[in-house]
């Protein structure tokens, strides 16, 4: 286990740093000056704000060459600078960490709704392979990979919004928890179901190939019932492909979430960028975007440490 | 759960007959010397979904294509005929700004399938001379390529390719090129692990034996059999390509006003009065949308099963 362990963190390791390479060339394309986002806006004000912008521009050496710069960027980035906002004045950390937790209850509660619901569809679906069931749930699956989620959320405030007037069309709700969830019944869901088919598609397709090994033919072979094939034997073993697909999707989840964070003024990290983008407040971008990068290779990286713990054929793949 | 007559997920009784039929027909085309495409062909044609995907995106294609020379001008502004319902005169009614809204849609479908179509095949030839140098040359430039994909995979793409349209442009050309910049990882990982694959085979082992260069092999012996799992994966990425363009341009941040593509429209239609009162002016755009990606994946699947019949066995 030690060794693979190490083995995988040392792979991880080159991705890290492409991850931080490929924001940094972010950074050097930006236009303006690179100070200018180090430094709060508010001490550059009048004369000593010139002499001081002359004298920091020395102390980081901006001529430098780019890879001096480049660690230096990377050392700013481990002790939490990602630079300051053009419009807000405010230091990016900062800004984000203020609105990470309405995000992470969307993306979280979505995936979490989206898994509820889909692996046991897609297991039901594997079982009745071929029947009206298995057709229903994969129409379901297909269309709902089809619907672009701003139209679904579109029809949806429209229906439950505008004409019955069931749910709030925006907002978070701050009254409590059941104002809350009230708020989040529609972004949760337009959100969970752009998640359900591809979490269902892949369920179905992972608990096939379970079904099909020799394993699960000698359980039924000696008696074992349904229940406990399907409950243990299949469902453990697609376990692995299906929590591999949820952190493969994160990527896709914050582009669908500011989508989702826009149609629905949810505050969160979505709706900062998506306000960042429109005035152009690049470092906000790329900050988040390296942060968003920085969680999947983690997130891939925990995941693949955890699977090496629970499978030793993992941990002895790719050894020699 | 083989049990004769059981409910089990394996061999259900219509299920062997489908089977049987499969089978039979497979030999009788293989007696007749049938070439692999037109095996694929016969398959894909017997599949029905599929087949009706085919007909939508045909369908679409010539609406769009065609749609525009009988439709008015979609960036005619008239005052006089502001936010009429559908009728005669205009079919799908008109828009703010008295514009047509069947012209716009079929004006936007011609913007939208362009991006849609142009920056798949680009992605797959950026995935393609990629990944086939990667798995055919190996070492550093693979494991280079590799660490690659993981980097681009990471990143929330939507943000990165909004983030370099904002900067380099908001017009059709951009937008493709943006696309194929950082949606190439998985055809070329694709392409990488069919020729890291074939090029072990017997065939190529020969072909090199007999003194043929690196890059005739390449292209002669290990692109050929990666073209079937590419045709998928591109007409996947067209599906991906058009939802990707409509999120883009329903933001605000893809083509620029006034030029119409089924985001825009939709883009421009979101308030609620024009959710309540309007619907023309947001459902014909996003039903487009929705079946066309349908259609297109309706087609991928098909694909998938007429090319390698192996694989539709397991799912």
């Amino acid at each position: 286990m030690g060794r693979y362990v190490l083995r995988r963190l040392l792979t991880s390791i080159p991705v890290v740093t492409g991850i931080m390479l490929l924001s940094f060339i972010l950074v050097q394309s930006m236009p303006g000056d690179p100070l200018l986002m180090l430094i709060p806006p508010d001490l550059l004000q009048g004369a000593e704000g010139e002499a001081f912008l002359a004298a920091q521009r020395e102390r980081f050496g901006l001529d430098d060459p780019l890879i001096v710069q480049f660690f230096r960027w990377v050392e700013e980035l481990f002790q939490g600078n990602l630079g300051f906002s053009f419009h807000l004045g405010k230091p990016v950390t900062e800004i984000l960490a203020d609105r990470a937790g309405a995000s992470l209850i969307l993306m979280g509660g979505s995936m979490l709704v989206a898994l509820v619901v889909a692996v046991p569809t897609g297991l039901v679906a594997a079982l009745r392979r071929n029947r009206f069931f298995d057709y229903v749930a994969s129409a379901i699956g297909m269309s709902v990979i089809a619907i672009p989620s701003f139209f679904t959320a579109l029809a949806v405030i429209y229906i439950f919004g505008v004409k019955l007037r069931w749910l709030p069309p925006g907002g978070m709700g701050e009254e409590g928890i059941g104002d809350f969830l009230i708020h989040a019944i529609m972004p949760i869901g337009v959100l969970s179901a752009a998640l359900f088919g591809p979490y269902m598609r892949y369920t179905r397709q992972s608990a096939l190939e379970v079904l099909n090994e020799p394993y699960i033919t000698a359980a039924r072979a000696r008696g074992t019932s349904r229940a406990i094939v399907v409950g243990k034997h299949t469902l453990k073993n697609a376990a692995i492909p299906i929590a591999t697909v949820t952190v493969v999707q994160i990527p896709l989840l914050v582009g669908g979430a500011i989508v989702i964070e826009k149609m629905f003024a949810w505050p969160g990290t979505g709706l900062i960028v998506f306000n960042a983008i429109t005035t152009r407040d690049f470092p906000v971008i790329i900050g988040f975007t390296l942060l968003v990068a920085l969680i999947v290779v983690l997130s891939q990286l925990f995941l693949d440490l955890f699977i090496g713990w629970l499978d030793p054929r993992v941990r002895i793949e790719g050894a020699q | 759960m083989n049990r004769p007559g059981g409910r089990g997920p394996f061999l259900s009784s219509n299920n062997v007959q489908e089977v049987s039929d499969a089978v039979i027909e497979e030999m009788e085309a293989a007696k007749s010397h049938q070439s692999p495409s037109r095996r694929a062909w016969r398959r894909f044609r017997r599949n029905k979904l599929a087949m009706s995907g085919l007909f939508f995106l045909v369908f679409v294609v010539l609406l769009s294509t065609l749609g525009p020379l009988i439709a008015p001008d979609p960036l005619a502004v008239d005052l006089a005929a502001v936010l009429r319902p559908p009728g005669w005169e205009h079919w799908l009614g008109t828009d703010q700004a008295g514009r047509d809204v069947f012209a716009r849609v079929v004006s936007g479908g011609r913007v939208s399938l362009t991006i849609g179509f142009a920056s798949a095949i680009s992605t797959v030839l950026v995935g393609l001379v990629l990944g086939t140098i990667a798995g055919y040359r190996g070492g550093a430039f693979d494991w280079f390529f590799m660490r690659l994909v993981e980097v681009v995979l990471s990143f929330p793409t939507l943000v990165l390719i909004i983030f370099f349209v904002t900067r380099f442009g908001r017009s059709v050309t951009s937008i493709v090129l943006v696309m194929a910049l950082f949606q190439w990882p998985i055809a070329g990982r694709l392409v990488r692990n069919m020729s890291v694959a074939v090029k072990e085979l017997e065939f190529v082992q020969a072909a090199r034996a007999f003194g043929a260069k690196g890059f005739h092999v390449a292209v002669r012996h290990v692109l050929p059999s990666a073209v079937g799992p590419l045709t998928v994966a591109g007409t996947l990425l067209v599906a991906q390509a058009i939802l990707i363009e409509s999120a883009l341009s329903f933001l605000g941040f893809g083509i620029s006003p006034p030029t119409a593509t089924w985001g825009t429209i939709l883009n421009e239609a979101q308030s609620l009065t024009i959710l309540e009162t309007m619907p023309w002016l947001w459902i014909p755009a996003g039903l487009l949308i929705t079946f066309t990606v349908l259609a297109i994946n309706f087609v991928g699947d098909g694909l998938r099963d007429g090319l390698d019949p192996r694989a539709s066995e397991m799912t």
